[in-house]
């Protein structure tokens, strides 16, 4: 077919036609060719905007056009900006956090594809009723004293202000929106895509599907928002009734992990052995902690109620609004 | 019966200082407390000499201004230059008589200690000044021509060792299998934390050179301090590459076998 070879050609050429393919190639032929068209059709959506006068993106290097527009024959990739969100107790907030969101950074522009420009803290509210588990209010506080000292981790308090428990892709979703609204609409495009986006967002499981096997529908210019997480995070997705699956796959597809790892957990094994994710695998980056560091909240809760002193195990401003409050002192 | 005044001396590189050596004072301060035996009054870290030839070591006016920082909040622990400013390497042992004679030398109004005279008031008991140390320093015994025997006896007999370790049994697998340590278990105190933190300076130097974040494993100040200075790079770690330890070296170890040199 003559349209169809043209259109082959062209996305030939997409970085994103890797990971069409990599989903493609475990399905029968049948869904190979029906996923083909739709990515085809996805990265036509995405690069052949309405006519409005714009040529092919700019800010995005893609196949042919752009390297008719430049002399260079070598184009420097443009990075993908991601933030960094993390959900926890912080109860209370310690030094192994906030070395979590160093080590994804490091990890993640190590791999020269990624710019990470914003962490965010996102303490659980007090609805979650987690044993020994101190108002929120406290928690956002030794959080915003702990990221004090960052130039890029700060602390948001939507979902510690919720009444009720949130399930982690609500806040995920939450911060999205944040992010799409904060981002400037430099086109009527941008806006109608952005608006699209939202309405998919709470689409049929049919639509979801096929948002999946597009992957991430992204603006070129916007951040990536990734779930920053211990590897017991993702080893809880094993847990049966836990986690929806159509949660972990919103998760693992239209934002991405990002997953410490700990002593004594292998993610890329249980990643391996999970159909559900293993699709996703691309969008699941481990990061391997050679220097094992098991201190916990846990740990340091214990430690208060014995009167051991957790100095340097968690920011001294943190640990001197626990002593002035007499936090943390029974169960 | 009062308690002891302790004051725990902890002798290292400090290559940098990392918030785990801080870590093993404040454990140990709480586990030497809680034996009822003792008060601890003061720490001290006293960084080695430049003669100590270990591999990647930067120069000492360096090391101790760091460790100044990091423990410029300390209420308790100070930094002390004198053994890193002997012409030579000072065994561990030369060190801590040095200390101790300063400790038992202190007048009440002599300031040169920093640490309230008052914390010494008040006990029957003469201070005592103990070793600081990790697990691993325990295996350090068992190096051939590293430590002179009697050293290791005046260590463990007349001083005492505080060391702290994880939850294994390293620590007290050493001090069964050497008699020495084992006629002085009882002045060996052994202080668990029970969580892995095995966060090394090496691991930091290492993460220093590779451009890698190692905020929270050490003070903002220290790093502030590295950045400025340019401390830790590929260059400063080839420092002494060749050398010899120095304790290796003046004590005549033998050379090895295959060396004909």
């Amino acid at each position: 077919m003559e349209l169809g070879s043209k259109l082959r050609t062209r996305v030939l050429k997409l970085r994103s036609f890797r990971r069409h393919m990599a989903i493609a190639v475990h399905k029968s032929f049948e869904t190979v060719r029906l996923n083909f068209t739709r990515a085809v059709l996805a990265s036509m959506s995405r690069n052949h905007p309405i006519p409005s006068g714009r040529t092919m993106s700019r800010k995005r290097p893609v196949g042919s056009a752009k390297r008719t527009r430049t002399a260079r024959s070598f184009e420097q990739p443009k990075k993908t900006k991601v933030v960094l969100l993390a959900c926890g107790s912080f109860n209370p907030i310690t030094n192994m956090h906030l070395r979590m969101f160093e080590l994804a950074r490091d990890h993640l522009e190590d791999t020269g594809q990624y710019e990470v420009v914003q962490g965010i803290l996102s303490p659980v509210g007090d609805g979650y009723e987690k044993k020994g588990l101190i108002e929120a209010s406290h928690r956002g506080e030794m959080a915003k004293l702990a990221a004090e000292s960052s130039s890029w981790i700060g602390v948001d308090t939507w979902e510690s202000r919720q009444a009720n428990w949130l399930e982690t892709v609500k806040v995920l979703r939450h911060h999205r929106q944040e992010l799409l609204s904060r981002e400037p609409d430099t086109d009527v495009v941008g806006t109608a895509k952005a608006g699209r986006k939202r309405k998919r967002m709470d689409a049929s499981s049919a639509t979801k599907r096929r948002k999946l096997e597009e992957g991430p529908p992204q603006r070129s210019d916007e951040p990536r928002l990734m779930l920053l997480c211990g590897a017991d995070m993702l080893d809880s997705f094993g847990v049966p009734g836990l986690w929806k699956p159509e949660d972990i796959e919103e998760i693992v597809s239209s934002y991405g992990l990002v997953c410490i790892t700990r002593g004594g957990s292998d993610p890329e094994a249980f990643i391996q052995g999970s159909d559900l994710l293993w699709p996703h695998r691309h969008n699941i980056h481990v990061v391997r902690e050679w220097v094992a560091n098991d201190v916990s909240a846990t740990h340091i809760r214990r430690a208060l109620r014995r009167g051991h002193s957790v100095r340097y195990l968690l920011p001294d401003p943190v640990l001197g609004y626990i002593q002035e409050r007499g936090l943390y002192t029974t169960e | 019966m009062g308690r002891i005044p302790l004051v725990l001396l902890a002798c290292g590189s400090f290559n940098p200082i990392t918030n785990q050596h801080m870590r093993l004072f404040e454990l140990a301060r709480d586990h030497m407390h809680h034996t009822g035996r003792f008060q601890v009054v003061g720490g001290i870290v006293s960084p080695v000499s430049d003669s100590y030839g270990k591999r990647g070591l930067v120069p000492a006016q360096h090391r101790v201004a760091m460790a100044r920082l990091a423990l410029h909040g300390s209420g308790w622990v100070t930094v002390d230059d004198w053994e890193s400013r002997q012409p030579d390497w000072t065994e561990t042992v030369v060190t801590l008589r040095h200390h101790l004679q300063k400790l038992l030398g202190q007048q009440p109004s002599a300031a040169d200690l920093q640490m309230p005279h008052s914390s010494l008031e008040g006990s029957s008991e003469p201070p005592q000044l103990k070793l600081l140390c990790g697990a691993d320093f325990l295996d350090t015994f068992r190096v051939p021509g590293l430590w002179r025997a009697e050293h290791v006896e005046e260590l463990v007999g007349r001083f005492g060792l505080v060391c702290v370790s994880r939850g294994d049994l390293q620590a007290d697998r050493a001090v069964h299998e050497s008699d020495t340590l084992f006629r002085h278990r009882h002045n060996i105190f052994l202080v668990r934390e029970w969580v892995r933190n095995e966060t090394s300076a090496t691991e930091i130097r290492r993460a220093l050179r590779r451009g890698l974040s190692v905020k929270y494993l050490l003070p903002d100040a220290v790093i502030d301090y590295v950045r400025e200075h340019q401390l830790y790079t590929w260059q400063s770690e080839q420092r002494n590459k060749d050398a010899v330890l120095r304790p290796l070296g003046q004590q005549g170890a033998p050379s090895e076998p295959l060396n004909d040199s």
